[in-house]
Parts: C-alpha cells; sequence; structure tokens
C-alpha cells in the first residue's frame, strides 16, 4: 500500500493568466499615468530618458510587448514560489520575499536589457534600489508578523482544544 | 433487514445479537458501525480482519476508491466509504481536513499556515497533511479563531 505524504493544490491555467494579465495592466497603467504627469514638465526630454516614453503621448509597441514579456516573467516566478511545486519551502514569509525579490531582479534585467533607464547611470540603479529593497525588507517583515502570530494563535488554540478532549 | 429490541430493567446490560444468513457487505456494515461505539474500527490488512482502537488513528485517507487507515506503524484498509466514517468518527475527534482525509485532533502536533490559506499539519509521527483552504477555514472556526 502505496503512502502519500501530502496534497498538493492543483494550481490552474487561469490563476497564471490572471496573474499575468493584472501585472501587464499595471504596468501599462503606471506608465501611461507617469507619462501623462510628466509631460507638461519634461516634454521631449522623456524620449532621451527612457525607451517606455520613446514615443510621446503614447506607449509604444515595443514597450508594450516588453511588458507583457515583463508579466509572463513575473507570472512564471510567481508560479515558482507559490505553486508548491519546484520550490518547497515550508515559511510564508520566506516565499514572498524570495519572490519579490527575484521579480526585483527580473526588472533590472529587464530595464538593463529593454533601456528603461541609462544602464550606465549610478544615479538611476541607486534610485531602484531605494525603491526595491524596502519593498523587499517591509513585505517580509509583514509576512513574518503575520505568519508568527497566526501559527502562535493556532498552536495555543490547538492545545486547549485538545486537553479539552482529554 | 429486521430490527427488534428487548427492552428489559433485567437485562444485565446492553447487548448486541445479530442474526443473518451470511456474512454480507451489508452486515460487515453493520457490525463496522457498532463497533465505533465501542471505540473500534473494523479494517483490513493483507486480507486479515483487525478490530483496530480509536485512539490509534491518526487519520484516514481516501484514494481510488478505497478508504486508507494510518496509524504510527501501520496502514489498513476499511470497506466503508470516507464520509460514512466522517459521520461515524466526528464524535470521536475525527474531522475532514481536505476532500479526501479525515484526521484525528488528538494526534496533531502542531499548525502552520501555508500558501493561500491553506494550513499545513504535522501529525504526531512527523507526516504532514495540508488542511485544503475551505476545510483550513472550518479547522480555525472549530479551533475559535475565526
Amino acid at each position: 500500500m502505496e503512502k502519500r505524504t501530502g496534497i498538493i493544490d492543483k494550481k490552474s491555467i487561469s490563476d497564471f493568466a490572471y496573474c499575468v494579465c493584472l501585472a501587464f495592466t499595471m504596468q501599462c497603467v503606471v506608465a501611461t499615468i507617469v507619462m501623462f504627469i510628466t509631460s507638461p514638465f519634461t516634454a521631449e526630454e522623456q524620449s532621451r530618458v527612457s525607451s517606455i516614453y520613446a514615443t510621446p503621448g503614447f506607449l509604444s509597441k515595443e514597450t508594450i510587448l516588453q511588458f507583457l514579456i515583463v508579466a509572463l516573467v513575473t507570472g512564471v516566478i510567481r508560479h515558482i514560489f507559490m505553486s508548491d511545486r519546484i520550490v518547497k519551502i515550508r515559511s510564508v514569509a520566506a516565499r514572498i520575499t524570495l519572490m519579490f525579490a527575484s521579480i526585483i531582479a527580473a526588472l533590472a534585467v529587464a530595464v538593463w536589457r529593454f533601456g528603461w533607464f541609462r544602464a550606465g547611470s549610478v544615479a538611476a540603479w541607486l534610485g531602484f534600489c531605494v525603491g526595491a529593497i524596502p519593498c523587499i525588507a517591509v513585505s517580509f517583515f509583514m509576512a513574518y508578523k503575520t505568519e508568527s502570530k497566526q501559527n502562535a494563535q493556532m498552536n495555543e488554540a490547538l492545545r486547549k482544544k485538545q486537553e479539552e478532549k482529554e | 433487514m429486521k430490527i427488534s429490541f428487548d427492552i428489559n430493567p433485567e437485562n444485565p446490560e446492553t447487548e448486541i445479537h445479530v442474526t443473518c444468513p451470511a456474512l454480507t457487505p451489508e452486515v460487515e456494515k453493520l457490525m463496522s458501525m457498532i463497533r465505533v461505539l465501542d471505540s473500534k474500527l473494523t479494517v483490513k490488512k493483507d486480507g486479515e480482519v483487525f478490530l483496530l482502537d480509536l485512539g490509534e488513528i491518526l487519520y484516514l485517507e481516501a484514494m481510488e476508491r478505497k478508504c486508507f487507515v494510518y496509524t504510527a506503524n501501520a496502514v489498513y484498509e476499511s470497506e466503508a466509504r470516507l464520509y460514512e466514517l466522517e459521520q461515524q468518527l466526528s464524535a470521536s475527534g475525527f474531522f475532514r481536513v481536505s476532500k479526501s482525509t479525515l484526521l484525528c485532533l488528538k494526534h496533531i502536533k502542531s499548525l502552520r499556515t501555508d500558501l493561500n490559506r491553506r494550513i499545513r499539519i504535522t501529525m504526531n509521527n512527523g507526516e504532514q497533511i495540508i488542511a485544503s483552504r475551505m476545510y483550513a477555514d472550518e479547522l480555525r472556526e472549530r479551533l475559535g479563531i475565526k
């Protein structure tokens, strides 16, 4: 008799598609909003700073395709860390942190590869890191605190229930 | 099936007497249900029938139309369906944690939150079982933390 030691919930394709669509839409919306807000002040300077704004007034086909690639990569990373098939780390906080770190690393590659800002600009990379590092730190801290609190609460309730039964 | 009762204050104790022409699956099921009242579960292993103490059972799992009963040292098979066992064993501290698993509360060592609101349950023998989202919420309610 074969003994099974775990039940893994199957992640559906629709979940992956939802994640990709969400990431893609977010990127398009944020880039468009930034473009509309900054264009009155920067005028044509925008196109020199970032390839995202190469075509003033709207996102180019290339940029939209790049966003789609990044969204697909984000979906794959999420699947790797959250589906329980590839990465099997037990701590949810650790998974979330590693997932965010991987997404930010993927974004860094996209920045360099697609020229979203000048790869040689130290100030630009510094700005990127200033945005990314607190994001990872806060997500880890929040996830860790929530997880620890919930685990302690559940185990205390379990002990009480077991004592009641005895 | 004919059911008769002999209620008499002079009877020294409750006695169940089954009269049947053969040991049919229906009779076996009936016996199994009666034994649960006596904290025993009828199970099979390698063709042999055992009367298992409910206290020994860690969890039960339905797989490919069969129901397996897990203790710390062995795996047995039950003739009953999981939903039938759930009804019979709920009063003895067993509850469902997924579509295919029933487990005993007193044999849980620890609980840990898992992804997507699931709960990872570690049994006293170190085995891990995942409570699916729906049943994890029920478990939280059962523990009074929701």
